[in-house]
């Protein structure tokens, strides 16, 4: 049960940012309006996901170590891809090949890591073991 | 001198962390992101990503369980340490008015992710074992 709620979360995530991400690269919502939404409903939604159930609806914490570890193991990928995408970033932006705003770099930084994130956690869990 | 494979692991981990500790110092401060901090970022970035699996214990073939835990664990914290960070960037660039300057934001994101990376992981270190 607590497997398919994570699931559903974790789509229903996916979905919120890249829809938003695609109003605001084209459909001409205010930038400001799409980022602040986008970030603070990311915020909320990864600290739902990552209190433990008992906190929150009363159920027993989840206590299965292999959810545990691909999770710990998708912040791991997420944190390196995050790295390199930082550095990539900074690239463009030194080489001139990229004009990007700082307001513009942080909130890709942020999509970087949550949708990374999301997205090993789901290959994880649908592949199995992580070890 | 030990020919130790992890022991160099350690030793390009923790000496690209500090040269990028060093080079996003002064990318902030002197506001500068010239062909010398360009290149000892990308330097710090290549040493600290090549040795990041074998490091925090992820790769098969250098697999200790307590550098495991206490690696996966540091880089869990410091992805989740980094995205309150950028988040708070955001909200800060867009409401307070103080605008960052793309150099220094990727200076002080690069800053953030390995230094609470690596304090992290000698805290845990020191701690003794993980749970």
């Amino acid at each position: 049960m607590e497997f398919r709620i994570k699931k559903l979360e974790m789509l229903a995530v996916a979905i919120v940012a890249l829809g938003l991400l695609a109003a605001y690269a084209f459909m001409g919502l205010d930038p400001i309006v799409a980022i602040v939404i986008g970030a603070l409903l990311l915020i909320v939604i990864i600290a739902i996901a990552l209190v433990p159930e008992k906190a929150v609806i009363g159920r027993p914490a989840v206590d299965d170590e292999r959810l545990k570890m691909a999770d710990v193991y998708a912040a791991n990928y997420s944190w390196r891809i995050t790295f390199l995408f930082v550095c990539l970033l900074g690239a463009a932006s030194y080489t001139h090949w990229l004009d990007i705003r700082a307001g513009d770099f942080a909130v890709l930084v942020i999509f970087c890591m949550a949708l990374t994130r999301l997205g090993y956690r789901a290959y994880f869990n649908s592949r199995g073991d992580v070890a | 001198m030990s020919n130790d494979p992890f022991r160099w692991t350690v030793v390009s981990f923790w000496l690209g962390g500090i040269v990028l500790a060093v080079t996003s110092a002064v990318i902030y401060t002197l506001n500068v992101l010239n062909d010398i901090t360009a290149v000892a970022m990308l330097m710090g970035a290549l040493m600290m990503s090549t040795t990041f699996f074998n490091y925090i214990g992820v790769n098969p073939a250098a697999r200790d369980e307590r550098a495991r835990k206490i690696g996966t664990l540091s880089a869990t914290w410091s992805w989740f340490i980094t995205l309150l960070f950028t988040s708070m960037v955001l909200a800060f660039d867009i409401w307070s008015g103080r605008q960052f300057e793309t150099p220094r934001l990727l200076a002080t994101i690069v800053f953030i992710m390995t230094v609470s990376m690596m304090a992290t992981n000698l805290w845990y270190s020191r701690r003794g074992d993980v749970e």
